[in-house]
């Protein structure tokens, strides 16, 4: 069996086994108390799958390597993969030209590890300049450009991703609406 | 290549399971449930959000550690409030002083009510990731009850399972839990004598001897006393200090290294923000006497000899004297407590000679 420990995770010495039932224990070396749940998977014996099926006659092949058979058929672009090239996310099979390509795009939900959020960006541009209003002819435009151009890139991983774009290209066409007003009256005021 | 035609297994509904916490300056973190995985999602400086999954079927343990922060915090809050009760009790009310106090008890409330803190680590076969959300132990209760079934459900029964495991011995679930991790594995912790930090010893005795002085300067007051009071707050603050640096480098118990840092911001914030207090009673009390003098431009802080004149004062050196006894007693316990410090390195492998 495969030797596995657990650690404190203030000292890093290693837990004896008897503590390790779910319960507060103190930790031998720094005397922290600590609780440590253990699941099936802190048992489970790693599996090698065999990835090397050398192609038999009348089998298809896999696209990126001619010489294994194919397994299972991308669901993107329906090239046949084999075991090596096959990679399975959430239960659907992908190759890896095509994961690459839908993490690049962050158009794979579950690949996706940052999303800058350009809807605050345009609300803080538009909210925080208010304290300082004659800026707002600079930052409202600013704020519309990245509501408009940044759109398509509201978060797709959490709920609400929305809200903040629409808010915030609100609050920059008021404060546009606002400021063309102001020139309106400047103009009307100047020529009577 | 075309776009990806985005599959209904990669949209996602992601549920809300722990709401926003600081855990930086700018940046808070929360905690998410999405189908067979969690999602850890941290803000940074507001524009940035990051994501981390752990799939329910990968997840190995969860680590739940108790810590102090929740009493430093009651200690902190409520030593604050104390000292604006004690200012009240000897200057006179006031709103401010009534405001002040209600905040600093209304904090050492919250963190009483809401009990003892910790630290959650998740495990995986790659990695060990705080959870900082998971501040509260009566929280991560809940939280993991939540979670467990759905653990479960991804893994298989955790007890059968961990008892299936080779190595096991079927006995009681906790038992088998703690067989299945391996009867060969985890040795056990050497043990290593504690070392005797002077530095801590001399700087709990010069507190005790401080709140001694304190007690006897009430009773007994003479220039003699306050001038060795004096020198003994200044010694301890500063011989403290030392402790502090010393500390950082080796292995002190954990109840003498935490007192260490009460000790030393509670003396200087708590002198510093006395004499600022007395200063500004004393300047208003003038104002008040003499209302045709003119208010002073450059404040003059009250020296400490000027300071032992003031009304009230003795009040503050009596909570002083309690306070330091307190420290420096349970400080020099600790100190002296015996037990384990410092994991032994492991030996060296055998050199082989040809």
């Amino acid at each position: 069996m495969m030797v596995r420990e657990v650690a404190c995770t203030s000292c890093r010495a290693t837990l004896p086994p008897d503590l390790l039932d779910g319960a507060f224990h103190m930790c031998p070396a720094c005397l922290n108390w600590i609780r440590v749940h253990l699941f099936p998977a802190f048992n489970r014996q790693e599996s090698v799958q065999a990835t090397e099926s050398p192609l038999v006659e009348g089998q298809s092949s896999c696209f990126y390597h001619p010489h294994k058979t194919a397994v299972v058929p991308c669901e993107s672009c329906g090239r046949f993969l084999c075991a090596l090239c096959d990679i399975e996310i959430g239960g659907v099979h992908r190759c890896p030209r095509c994961l690459e390509s839908g993490r690049r795009k962050q158009q794979l939900q579950t690949l996706q590890t940052e999303h800058i959020r350009y809807d605050r960006i345009a609300l803080a541009l538009t909210t925080i300049t208010l304290l300082i209003w004659p800026f707002t002819l600079i930052t409202a435009p600013a704020a519309l450009f990245i509501v408009i151009r940044y759109w398509k890139r509201r978060s797709k991983v959490l709920p609400g991703g929305s809200v903040g774009y629409v808010v915030a290209g609100l609050l920059a066409v008021a404060e546009l609406s606002g400021w063309a007003f102001l020139f309106y009256l400047g103009i009307h005021g100047w020529r009577t | 290549m075309a776009d990806l035609d985005t599959k209904p297994s990669d949209q996602i509904r992601y549920q809300r399971i722990r709401g926003l916490w600081r855990t930086g300056t700018l940046n808070l973190s929360s905690l998410f449930m999405g189908g067979d995985h969690l999602l850890l999602c941290d803000y940074r400086g507001g524009f940035t959000e990051r994501y981390k999954r752990f799939y329910l079927s990968d997840i190995q343990a969860i680590i739940v550690r108790r810590t102090m922060h929740w009493l430093g915090g009651a200690a902190t809050w409520g030593f604050f409030a104390f000292c604006f009760l004690v200012i009240a009790l000897t200057t006179h009310w006031n709103r401010f002083l009534e405001i002040m106090v209600g905040i600093c008890l209304l904090f050492t409330l919250r963190h009483l009510v809401r009990g003892p803190s910790c630290r959650t680590h998740i495990r995986t076969a790659v990695q060990i990731d705080a959870l900082p959300m998971l501040k509260r132990v009566r929280k991560t209760n809940r939280i993991l009850g939540r979670l467990f079934p759905l653990i479960e459900q991804a893994q298989g029964n955790i007890a059968e399972n961990i008892a299936a495991a080779p190595g096991a011995s079927p006995s009681s679930s906790r038992n088998v839990i703690a067989m299945g991790v391996s009867t060969a594995a985890a040795p056990s912790p050497v043990m290593a004598r504690q070392e005797l930090s002077w530095f801590h010893v001399f700087t709990f005795g010069a507190v005790l001897l401080s709140g001694l002085n304190a007690v006897w300067e009430v009773n007994y007051p003479s220039l003699t006393s306050y001038s060795l009071l004096l020198a003994l707050f200044g010694l301890s603050v500063v011989i403290g200090i030392v402790a502090l640096v010393r500390q950082a480098r080796h292995h002190v118990h954990r109840g003498a290294f935490a007192l260490i840092w009460v000790q030393v911001i509670t003396f200087v914030l708590g002198a510093g923000g006395i004499d600022y207090v007395f200063t500004m009673v004393n300047i208003f009390n003038r104002a008040r006497t003499e209302p045709q003098s003119r208010p002073p431009t450059i404040v003059n802080f009250l020296s400490p000899f000027q300071l032992r004149h003031m009304t009230g004062f003795d009040a503050v050196l009596w909570s002083y004297g309690v306070w330091a006894l307190l420290l420096g007693l349970l400080g020099l316990i600790f100190v002296f407590m015996p037990g384990p410090a410092k994991r032994n390195p492991p030996p060296l492998p055998a050199e082989t000679h040809p």
